[in-house]
């Protein structure tokens, strides 16, 4: 028998991880109180998988320095389609400025701007053979093997590889400025961290100049545990122009369809059509607050004509936009296509219990 | 209010942070992206919040919107029957542990946020943004079931 006051003891207690993770985002609020953040979105579970199921490619690429951003996502992400025009795309050369510190370079590789994000590879080369880089979430209690390929058949912790080769560890960050960035990154065998970013990124310029923070600091020991030392952090702007080269094609409907099961209804739908990807954007509005309320939540899902989900495109998610207390709009980023649909299917899902709601079909027009 | 009372606030949470986000995230790395995201949108949201003795419900209303953003992301980069299984972290209760997780999450998370959290029905409502009937019938729910899975008598008492 059990009672209440067991139920404390369900999770257990946070762990070194999740409070660190804690502090360190403290005390960049401290550091940064003034000006928005660059935030992180860390690398997940299935980027790790990924990771593993690629082991053998990514090796080669690594070991022959090639990382790119389509070898980033061929490489390290599942099922990413990019149209062959994607690779006419890639600027090679950035125009750039403002990339040193006292730790650690940071030099753009290649960039693509399509109109709706941007898509960077960026080379951190540590001022001293004595560095060893780190990604943002890399901490020295983890495996040497999360460094990329080239460590995968390393074993111990970071740390106790930066201790057997007498090196200083320093993490770093690179955020583009008011955007939120999904990162991805991997240490070559020279010891450059090579960082993958890719955001939402808007706007009518047709060479916009996009500023990333770049950020070194190095661990220090404080009371027996591994800390950032903040007082040493080293951070300088990196300005880079870019070439937008566009959205390729545009299809919406605004012809609206309700999903009673979870009290929404769908009013309007856009695709936006680059080489790198498909950009949809769903406004919804909660026409039925109770069933909403019920379904905990809901997100959408285009499915082709055999009922399969289409793949997700390069871009980042995007997530859901809160527009007033019942309007909202899903952003999201499908595999490239190439051209865009006359119709879609849409179907809403529950995203805590996965129950499937309605699926309706929407007519496309071309704008 | 300065950056230095939030931050002491947001350490007395420390725990509660990670139950919630636990609660509804099976990877570690998840959990830290859902608080870090909350914790930066509280930060810049904070001239929104009208009185700071709610910032305990108005901090863990946005860490749930948080952690539900990365299930979308989540359910939207697996297959839908190919999310992760969690493991039992070796300090939890695993019976407990596994009849919480055997709970929707609809049922579970009232259950978490006033059994262990100690929220009032008034409060999770308000964190849910759900009628308090709607609280109460899901809170009945998840004590009827948490009652079979561990196979003893209901002694999870509320307020209801």
């Amino acid at each position: 028998m059990r009672d209440m006051n067991d139920m404390k003891n369900a999770f257990g207690k946070a762990d070194d991880a999740f409070v660190n993770n804690v502090y360190r985002t403290l005390s960049d609020i401290q550091l940064n109180k003034d000006k928005k953040p660059a935030r992180k979105i860390y690398f997940s579970l299935t980027a790790a998988i990924i990771i593993v199921c690629v082991l053998s490619a990514g090796t080669v690429l690594a070991l022959s320095d090639t990382w790119g951003i389509l070898d980033f996502l061929s490489g390290r992400r599942a099922n990413v389609k990019v149209l062959p025009e994607a690779s006419g795309v890639v600027q090679e050369e950035v125009p750039q400025q403002g990339n040193q510190t006292d730790f650690a370079s940071f030099v753009i590789r290649e960039a693509v701007h399509d109109g709706q994000s941007v898509y960077i590879v960026l080379d951190v080369k540590p001022s001293s053979p004595d560095y060893l880089l780190l990604g943002p979430d890399a901490q020295p209690h983890d495996h040497i093997s999360n460094l990329g390929p080239v460590f995968s058949r390393k074993t111990g912790t970071i740390a106790e590889y930066a201790q057997a080769n007498h090196k200083i560890m320093m993490n770093t960050s690179v955020g583009i400025s008011g955007a939120n960035c999904s990162i991805d990154y991997l240490l070559e065998e020279d010891g450059t961290l090579v960082y993958m970013i890719d955001a939402r990124y808007g706007g009518n310029s047709s060479t916009p100049v996009v500023e990333l923070e770049c950020v070194a600091l190095p661990f220090i020991v404080e009371n027996g545990k591994y800390t950032r030392d903040m007082n040493s952090k080293k951070s300088t702007i990196l300005s880079a122009t870019l070439k937008n080269a566009g959205t390729q094609q545009k299809v919406i409907c605004t012809e609206s369809a309700v999903y009673s099961d979870c009290g929404v209804r769908v009013d309007k739908i856009t695709l936006k059509g680059s080489a790198m990807s498909t950009y949809t954007e769903i406004e919804f509005t909660v026409v039925d607050a109770n069933k909403y309320a019920e379904s905990d939540g809901i997100f959408f899902v285009f499915l082709d004509r055999y009922g399969q989900p289409i793949p997700n495109g390069a871009g980042s998610g995007g997530g859901i936009e809160t527009i007033d207390n019942v309007h909202f709009t899903e952003k999201n980023s499908l595999q490239a296509m190439e051209k865009l649909p006359s119709e879609v299917i849409l179907r809403g899902y529950s995203y805590s219990d996965k129950t499937k709601y309605e699926t309706h079909t929407f007519k496309m027009k071309q704008q | 209010m300065t950056s230095d009372k939030f931050s002491t606030q947001i350490v007395a949470m420390m725990q509660t942070l990670y139950r919630v986000s636990y609660a509804q995230l099976s990877q570690s790395c998840d959990r830290d992206e859902a608080v870090q995201e909350c914790l930066y949108k509280a930060w810049q949201k904070r001239h929104q919040l009208k009185d700071e003795q709610y910032m305990q419900t108005w901090v863990i209303r946005i860490l749930i919107n948080e952690c539900h953003n990365i299930q979308r992301k989540r359910c939207k980069e697996l297959p839908l029957d190919e999310l992760p299984e969690r493991v039992t972290p070796a300090d939890a209760d695993s019976e407990l542990h596994d009849a919480l997780f055997s709970l929707e999450e609809k049922l579970r998370l009232p259950i978490v946020l006033h059994y262990i959290e100690g929220f009032s029905i008034s409060e999770i409502a308000r964190i849910l943004r759900c009628p308090k009937g709607t609280v109460k019938s899901r809170m009945r729910r998840g004590r009827q079931a948490l009652k079979i899975i561990l196979n003893g008598e209901d002694q999870l008492l509320c307020e209801i």
